[in-house]
């Protein structure tokens, strides 16, 4: 358990160090001036904040070769794995406490017309669609190694946050702030039924993964 | 005590230090009951492996010129002073034996070696 | 005795490289230099032995237990240190430390302490801006400090100055001092390193061609040089590898002694060294 923190703590360090972390209190600091109007790109951009951070950690465990130093320590492969998965929810955390702090002093403040704040459902649909993403995208990235995963995982990106963008365009927001409407939709049986279903599919992902990289053999980059 | 390692020299590395630290018993030059380097402080000294030094070290041991004590380390032995001499003496004949051998190579009598043997003690003498 | 590490039969297949049937042992407290050609199957047996690839056959035990079923115990009291430097390049030393210290359960922060300071690392540095020496003396820090046993290092002076070699020399006679300490390193450069080694495993093309004291090679070699008049009447049968010239033909036998006797003074005799032993026997035969 306590290798567990520690690994996720290297993350946090790294993207610290690398200033990436910026990027991340950004977005979420913008999602929170898109909730009341366009809610779906709230959530899409939460995401997007996340994959941004795990990317970088991809990417500086593939410059340094950290693999074959954290392989050779005495981390077990499966907590090294169950650790990228715990990091994403952290960082989800993150990312929507930043979005709700911003949006709460924005609505204080009367700034940018900020006058919603998140709301449960919105906010289980944000840690869920996170869940969701990162269930999708993890099996590949320890089957095929941050090289080839990269793209799918950019284009992946991509989609949702074009997907979401299309589904704003279907709320029926006549009379009221999207953020409502978006927010009544996710009545609590589907919402309750969408979390359970993302929590099964995020278990799921955790035990392929760890299947996955229990035979992964470790390649030098250079 | 000295000991110089020569990669040049036809001996085996655990020889020449074999053969160097039992010089230095034999002449006295380490005395009795004397510590000698540790093994692997030996080995760290010279740059050579460990087993080398032990091989030495065991050389010796067989001899009869040190013993080791597990955990205490290596020691010249305490020996009697007959065994040592004679010991010395058996040495000194080996390198009088070679000597005669190279006379009778290049066809010296006896009586001719034994002038060369008598010039050069009683030089050495005269010297010092 | 007390093994360190046991290879037994191991084999690993790889497209265009075949590591087959290695088997050798490291005695606690000795030091084995695994030397060979670059691609021999070094790296890859160092790799098995981590756990970092998984083998295809065989058995390897580290401190007699099977690496795989105990592989974090093992990983506990083993330092490694590899060719390059397996650490975040942007964080600084400490930074790193504070990174992995917590995984080993009898880091000594004192001892971690020591080594930079007998090392000369600044603790603030950031391991990017290192030179490679020292990278490899960082990552001998963290090999240091968490009581290990066995140190393992591939190539860990590959790419570096002559100074160096003799300081990382030094660094490992201090080292195995304390009895208790077993070394393996990887090399395929010889001549300095492999001073302090106890034993040397040789592998050419995946295959182990001997695994002996170091003392034993370099007693049962040598190099003997002679006129080509003196080839031809079987003599060749009793070299290891030869190097034929215009003037003259040198060679590696492990039948020094006989063909003094037997061929006197036209043939000269020499001590060969492990560069000698490495290259002849990979090269066979070959004239120039």
């Amino acid at each position: 358990m306590s290798k567990i923190i520690h690994l996720i703590r290297r993350e946090l360090l790294l993207q610290k160090r690398q200033r990436s972390a910026f990027i991340a209190v950004l977005l979420g600091a913008a999602s929170a001036v898109m909730l009341p109007n366009s809610p779906t790109f709230a959530v899409a951009t939460v995401i997007m904040a996340v994959y941004f951070m795990t990317v970088y950690t991809n990417a500086f465990d593939f410059k340094y070769n950290a693999e074959l130093g954290y392989r050779s320590l005495p981390v077990s492969r499966s907590t090294f794995v169950i650790s990228r998965y715990v990091t994403v929810l952290v960082i989800t955390g993150a990312v929507l406490a930043v979005s709700a702090a911003v949006s709460f002093v924005f609505k204080q403040t009367g700034w940018l017309d900020v006058s919603y704040t998140w709301t449960w459902p919105l906010l289980c649909l944000s840690i869920g669609s996170s869940m969701v993403y990162f269930a999708l995208f993890f099996p590949l990235y320890f089957q095929l190694g941050y090289m080839k995963s990269r793209w799918a995982n950019y284009i992946a990106m991509l989609t949702v946050y074009g997907l979401l963008g299309t589904l704003q365009g279907y709320l029926p927001t006549a009379d009221k702030p999207a953020v409502v409407v978006m927010s009544e939709l996710l009545k609590s049986p589907v919402l309750i039924v969408g979390l359970l279903g993302g929590l099964v599919v995020f278990g799921l992902s955790i035990a392929l993964s760890v299947k996955i990289y229990s035979r992964k053999e470790v390649t030098i980059s250079n | 005590m000295r000991i110089v390692i020569s990669n040049a020299s036809p001996d085996p590395i655990y020889k020449q230090i074999a053969d160097q630290i039992r010089d230095a018993v034999l002449r006295g030059q380490l005395e009795e009951g004397a510590p000698l380097p540790s093994i692997r402080g030996l080995a760290k000294e010279l740059q050579v492996s460990v087993i080398t030094t032990n091989r030495a070290y065991e050389e010796l041991e067989k001899d009869g010129l040190i013993t080791s004590v597990p955990g205490k380390g290596s020691f010249v032995a305490v020996h009697n002073q007959e065994l040592l001499r004679e010991k010395r003496l058996h040495l000194l004949e080996e390198k009088l034996t070679e000597a005669i051998e190279d006379a009778r190579q290049m066809g010296l009598t006896k009586e001719e070696l034994m002038n060369i043997i008598t010039l050069l003690y009683e030089g050495e003498e005269q010297h010092g | 005795m007390d093994k360190a590490l046991r290879v037994m039969n191991v084999s690993k297949h790889y497209p265009g490289f075949n590591l087959s049937n290695v088997s050798f042992e490291l005695e606690r407290g000795y030091v084995m230099g695994l030397i060979g050609p670059n691609g021999a199957g070094k790296s890859t047996l160092i790799k098995l032995i981590m756990n970092l690839v998984k083998r295809d056959g065989g058995t390897i035990e580290v401190f007699g237990l099977d690496n795989q079923e105990h592989e974090l115990e093992i990983k506990e009291r083993i330092g490694f240190v590899y060719d390059t430097i397996p650490y975040y390049g942007m964080l600084t030393v400490s930074e790193m430390k504070s990174l992995i210290a917590p995984f080993y359960q009898k880091w000594n922060e004192n001892v971690f302490r020591r080594y930079l300071k007998e090392f000369g690392l600044n603790p603030g540095q950031k391991i990017d801006t290192l030179s490679r020496g020292m990278q490899t003396k960082f990552q001998l820090a963290v090999a240091l400090s968490h009581e290990a046993e066995f140190i393992i290092m591939d190539e860990p002076t590959s790419g570096l100055d002559p100074v160096f070699r003799s300081e990382l020399l030094d660094i490992l006679y201090d080292i195995i001092q304390d009895e208790e300490k077993t070394i393996l390193f990887s090399t395929h450069i010889t001549t300095d390193l492999e001073k302090i080694a106890d034993y040397i495993t040789f592998i050419n093309d995946g295959q182990l061609v001997f695994c002996m004291p170091k003392d034993e090679v370099l007693d049962r070699y040598a190099v003997v040089k002679g006129g080509l008049e003196l080839l031809g009447s079987g003599l060749e049968r009793r070299f290891v590898g030869m190097r034929r010239g215009h003037t003259g033909f040198a060679a590696l036998t492990d039948d020094a002694e006989a063909l003094m006797r037997e061929y006197g003074q036209k043939l000269v005799v020499e001590k060969a060294s492990l560069e000698d032993i490495m290259v002849y026997m990979v090269r066979g035969e070959r004239s120039v």
